[in-house]
């Protein structure tokens, strides 16, 4: 029975995220397509998902890691330049995930959306992966799958859940990663996968170096054993375990090796090559230098390095914008993960072993992207590269439902939060990521003299225009259904688990009660 | 394989720390305070502010001048950073290098971390948690900076610093000896900044309160009256020597040069956007504040704040003590607001830099609370300092810090390299003088690297009064800018019929160089009339 109902509960997880997933019927040509269809109206509205998947088309249709000049202006204005040749400007991890899936589409007649859909399965892991690690933590099953449930429907992970994009790819390997270092005893292909995984999350974004190091440093603590004992500390190494590490070997390999046939040197980020901003009859232009919206065919001088990107300078706005912004910020869209401090303390309280894997990682994930001086994630839908920790919030806020549920206040504030949060993030999962940063906005107000909004509300005006980015509600048209009840049908689902779990588990069903009522009535027949 | 240590081992390794931690970090602080002298010393910004070649000069016209002595410490600012460089400031060395500044805010730079050390073993810190307090002290680039300059704010920090210290020992202990020992360090403190007459006055109620609740209005009255006695004895002579150099006891607050005098101007101009607003107060110094520190020890010194004054283990009196450290952030709003200060910080309301070096008076405070903080956090300690050590690694990769880009691009810096270097070219025979205002042009005088004596200024009594009635027979060159009646210089002068005998052979930016013309030279005769009172 428990099994049915884990079935039934991540069939209708995975539902909900299917009904995310943004696309168009048909397959995309990129070396002739309709931009109206695909871009303005479609699922390549940003630069990123174009960008990527540029590079995945390439290696399937022109078997290149270099684009094709008819197709290279469609990864534009994130394209690099280099010798001569157009080239991806990402890692390149995510477009070869990408592969299988864009395979299947385009079997099926739609290659975008099959690349969407692994993105849509990895976040189905994820959620079940949030699962699994916040029971492992010491939680009971209804609240590890409230955890679940707060991940992948009460924060922008929903959002990006059905898009090209890295976040849960990320979020994948360092939550099954941990799943993997939470075992008491690690053996010598554990570690290897957790090596092998690590390295591999670098491929996917470089930033991940810093974020999945915390995981790195776990693996180490698996193979250095360290006691506490009355009189002295005993470290206990298992040698062979660092050849474990070797795993990542073949990765680092094929990084040289993409590097090499795609950028000429074996070395060179692809970050760090020069960007093109636009692509016309074949030729590069790049942002001028002195006049803003203006291409010339110059390159500008420029020395981009990988570090250069990340400033101290940029913390103050950084920090703001990832908290407490209208914009993107955890405390508009997803408040519910307050609640994560509750669980933090309790594993403070506790000393949970574990707990500073938490703080670290969920600490570099903030100050690293702070540091990075577009903290907004460009044009996205809350704080997109928070997504890692978004995952492991809500584990804590799994974790910290022991101590909801025997408060009245906290369950109340707990509900409306949690309430609010997946109102808000299906709002971005069913219509678009692409919410500019106030900043902009306020540009774009000023010289359209047409008000820009830069919050969810922009979202809701999509609506009230009937408008939707998701495949399904694009396959079955508008006159089948309109995009508030898309939205509606949508929300349902996280409502539907929300209650019938949370009822159980807050005993707002009086299920447990009844227990209660029957121990009361035995005390009192004792008495 | 297996290995183990010993707690006793590692006990007896922290025991060695714990044994001379004041010589220890002395020791370390003090070679780290050497080398990034050096090092801002060989790339020139060591004296970008204008500030410190000012600071410099006004100590330097105490001994070497056209008219030297006590009273050329003037009553721009405080006079204790000038005295303090009495005893280097004759040698051309030390003035020109910044060294005789530069050496009061390096052993405050090292007085500093050791205090920090201190009162984090008086909150009953541990070893680990009181070193990284030092480190976070140590580890920012504006503290660095400021400490290989002539300015202020490290010798502020120290007295301010040690002030709070033995604030917080009496509040533990209640010894009268601490009372005493913190009423003498903020009495320093008030004649270095206005920061430190908050302090005095923030100190007295806590003081008051503390007594006053522990043991009633009578010991309240009595120790507050023994604090103040000291602490405020500075200010008590800073108003008497303001009343007998410049017959106007509060002619450092209403006068000419005053902060105010200053504020007025740049009111007028409609640029002291502060004032009377709490919030841009607020926001602007947060900003000067979060800008000096990096943002995250700031973040994480404000939850180990709030922390320290809700734990338990601390008796009230001990949290109320420990409100002294956030003194300066009191001090530094209000000051705002009131429009006694102005700051200037990119991104809020304008896009310059100005006294954005008042953010790093919060400096040991942060590194005090973060410490604390690091130290409660018991097993999860290490996150926190790797998450501050990695934004540390990215403030040392970037070079960041706004104290130096106040200093060379904001408007805390001034390039007067043109006219200074004009008047080191060509001011070379030793019996012509140089009329200027040292009120604007101290950095001039100080990067000309002429000696003192060339100058004729506001501070040199009779040569000052002689050359603004008659410049041409008393001085070869004025510098001075055109139409600018603020220029002291040029306020006296305009109207002095001998200024048509000068020629304008140069004009800059900050100023113009005016030259007595070949045929007047004659008329020169720069000699004080026989029985002249240099004090008049």
């Amino acid at each position: 029975m428990k099994i049915i109902g884990k079935i039934i509960f991540f069939l209708s997880v995975f539902l909900a995220i299917s009904l995310s997933i943004k696309g168009q019927p048909g397959s995309i040509d990129l070396s002739n397509y309709k931009p109206n269809y695909w871009i303005e109206n479609g699922p390549f509205e940003l630069s990123p998902e174009r960008g990527r998947f540029t590079l995945t088309y390439s290696i399937i249709e022109n078997d290149s890691t270099i684009f094709d000049t008819s197709i290279a202006g469609f990864a534009a204005p994130d394209l690099g330049y280099k010798d001569g040749k157009f080239v991806s400007l990402f890692a390149p991890g995510l477009s070869y995930i990408l592969v299988p899936g864009y395979i299947f589409g385009k079997l099926i007649g739609y290659n975008q959306f099959g690349a969407n859909l692994v993105v849509a399965l990895f976040a189905l892991f994820n959620t079940c992966l949030v699962c699994s690690l916040t029971r492992r933590l010491g939680a009971k099953a209804m609240a590890s799958f409230t955890a679940a449930l707060v991940f992948i429907f009460a924060t922008p992970a929903f959002s990006y859940a059905g898009s090209l994009y890295q976040h849960h790819i990320t979020t994948f390997i360092l939550l099954s990663s941990f799943l993997i270092l939470l075992k008491e005893r690690v053996n010598f292909i554990d570690l290897a996968i957790v090596f092998l995984l690590i390295s591999s999350g670098v491929l996917i974004d470089y930033p991940n170096a810093v974020i999945l190091f915390p995981l790195g440093v776990l693996a180490l603590s698996k193979i250095v054993k360290f006691k506490n004992k009355k009189n002295i500390f005993k470290f206990k190494i298992r040698p062979l375990m660092f050849i474990s590490a070797l795993s990542v070997i073949p990765v680092i390999m094929l990084f040289f090796a993409y590097n090499k046939v795609t950028y000429g040197n074996y070395l060179q980020l692809a970050g760090t090559v020069q960007s093109v901003a636009e692509v016309k009859n074949g030729k590069p232009f790049f942002e001028g230098s002195e006049k803003e919206d203006s291409f010339v065919e110059e390159s500008p001088e420029e020395d981009k390095s990988a570090l250069g990107f990340f400033e101290t300078r940029n913390l103050i706005n950084g920090l703001y914008t990832h908290t407490i912004s209208p914009d993107r910020g955890i405390l508009i869209y997803a408040p519910v993960l307050l609640f994560s401090f509750i669980g933090g303390y309790m594993l403070f309280n506790k000393k949970d072993r574990y707990l500073w894997f938490f703080v670290l990682t969920v600490g570099l994930n903030v100050v690293l992207y702070s540091l990075w001086g577009d903290p907004w994630g460009g044009w996205a839908y809350g704080s997109r590269y928070l997504i890692p920790s978004y995952s492991l919030m809500a584990i804590l806020v799994g974790i910290s439902l022991s101590k909801i549920r025997t408060n009245k206040t906290l369950r109340l504030f707990f509900m409306i939060f949690l309430v609010y949060s997946i109102f808000v993030n299906t709002l971005g999962a069913v219509t678009s990521n692409s919410n500019l940063p106030k900043i902009e906005a306020e540009e774009l107000t000023f010289r359209s003299g047409k008000e820009q909004k830069y919050t969810y509300f922009r979202n809701i005006d999509l609506l009230n225009e009937d408008k939707s980015k998701a495949f399904i509600y694009n396959l079955a048209g508008p006159q089948s259904i309109n995009a508030w009840g898309y939205f509606f049908i949508t929300l349902s689902i996280p409502t539907i688990l929300i209650v019938f779990i949370l009822g159980q588990y807050f005993n707002y069903f009086n299920i447990d009660l009844s227990k209660k009522v029957i121990n009361k009535n035995k005390i009192n027949l004792k008495n | 394989m297996e290995f183990s240590i010993k707690k006793t081992a590692i006990r007896d390794f922290a025991e060695k720390f714990e044994k001379k931690p004041v010589q220890t970090i002395a020791g370390i602080l003090s070679i780290v305070s050497v080398v990034t002298f050096i090092y801002y010393y060989q790339n020139g910004l060591g004296l970008k502010y204008n500030d410190a070649r000012s600071h410099l000069d006004i100590a330097r016209r105490v001994v070497e001048g056209l008219k030297t002595g006590a009273a050329q410490l003037g009553s721009v600012w405080l006079p204790l950073p000038h005295i303090l460089m009495l005893p280097t400031i004759w040698n051309d060395f030390f003035w020109h290098s910044g060294l005789s500044g530069a050496i009061v805010s390096m052993i405050s730079f090292v007085a500093v971390g050791v205090l920090i050390y201190k009162y984090l073993k008086a909150l009953g810190v541990g070893v680990l948690a009181r070193y990284f307090g030092v480190l976070v002290f140590v580890l920012n680039i504006n503290v660095l900076y400021m400490q290989s300059t002539a300015m202020t704010e490290l010798l502020l920090l120290a007295t301010m610093t040690a002030g709070s210290y033995y604030l917080l020992l009496w509040s533990r202990k209640k010894r009268l000896v601490d009372i005493l020992k913190s009423a003498l360090w903020i009495m320093l403190s008030t004649a270095i900044r206005y920061d430190g007459w908050f302090l005095l006055g923030f100190s007295a109620m806590i003081i008051s309160y503390i007594s006053f609740r522990k043991k009633g209005f009578e010991e309240a009255e009595g120790v507050t009256i023994l604090f103040l006695t000291l602490g405020s004895l500075a200010i008590f002579l800073w108003v008497i020597w303001n009343w007998l150099i410049f017959n106007d006891p509060l002619y450092f607050i209403l006068g000419p040069f005053s902060a105010h005098a200053q504020q007025a101007q740049i009111d007028a101009a409609g640029e002291l956007y502060t004032k009377g607003n709490w919030f841009i107060s607020t926001i602007s110094y947060i900003y000067a504040l979060m800008y000096n520190s990096y943002s995250v020890p700031a973040v994480f010194g404000l939850i180990g704040f709030l922390g320290l004054l809700k734990d338990k283990i601390f008796k009230i009196e001990v949290k109320i003590a420990s409100l002294a450290l956030i003194s300066p952030f009191i001090f530094n709003v209000l000051a705002l607001y009131f429009g006694h200060s102005v700051l200037f910080v990119q991104g809020v309301l304008t896009d310059t830099w100005f006294n954005v070096r008042y953010g790093i008076m919060l400096m040991p405070s942060i590194a005090i609370f973060f410490a604390y903080l690091v130290d409660r956090l018991k097993n999860i300690k290490f996150s926190v300092i790797a998450i501050y050590l990695f934004v540390m690694l990215f403030a040392f990769l970037g070079r960041d810090a706004v104290t130096i880009d106040d200093a060379l691009v904001g408007a805390s810096g001034k390039n007067v390299t043109e006219v200074s270097g004009w008047l080191k070219e060509n001011v070379t025979n030793e019996k012509e003088y140089v009329l200027i205002a040292a009120a604007s042009h101290d950095a001039i005088i100080f990067s000309s690297g002429l000696p003192m004596s060339r100058f004729v200024h506001e501070g040199t009594g009779p040569y000052w009064k002689f050359a603004i009635e008659n410049p041409e027979k008393w001085v070869r060159w004025i510098v001075v800018r055109t139409y600018d009646m603020s220029d002291w210089t040029w306020r006296e002068i305009v109207d002095a019929p001998g200024l048509s005998k000068f020629e304008l052979v140069d004009h800059y930016p900050f100023a113009d160089i005016y030259q007595l013309k070949d045929e007047f030279l004659d008329e020169m005769d720069p000699v004080l009339p026989p029985g002249t009172k240099m004090n008049e």
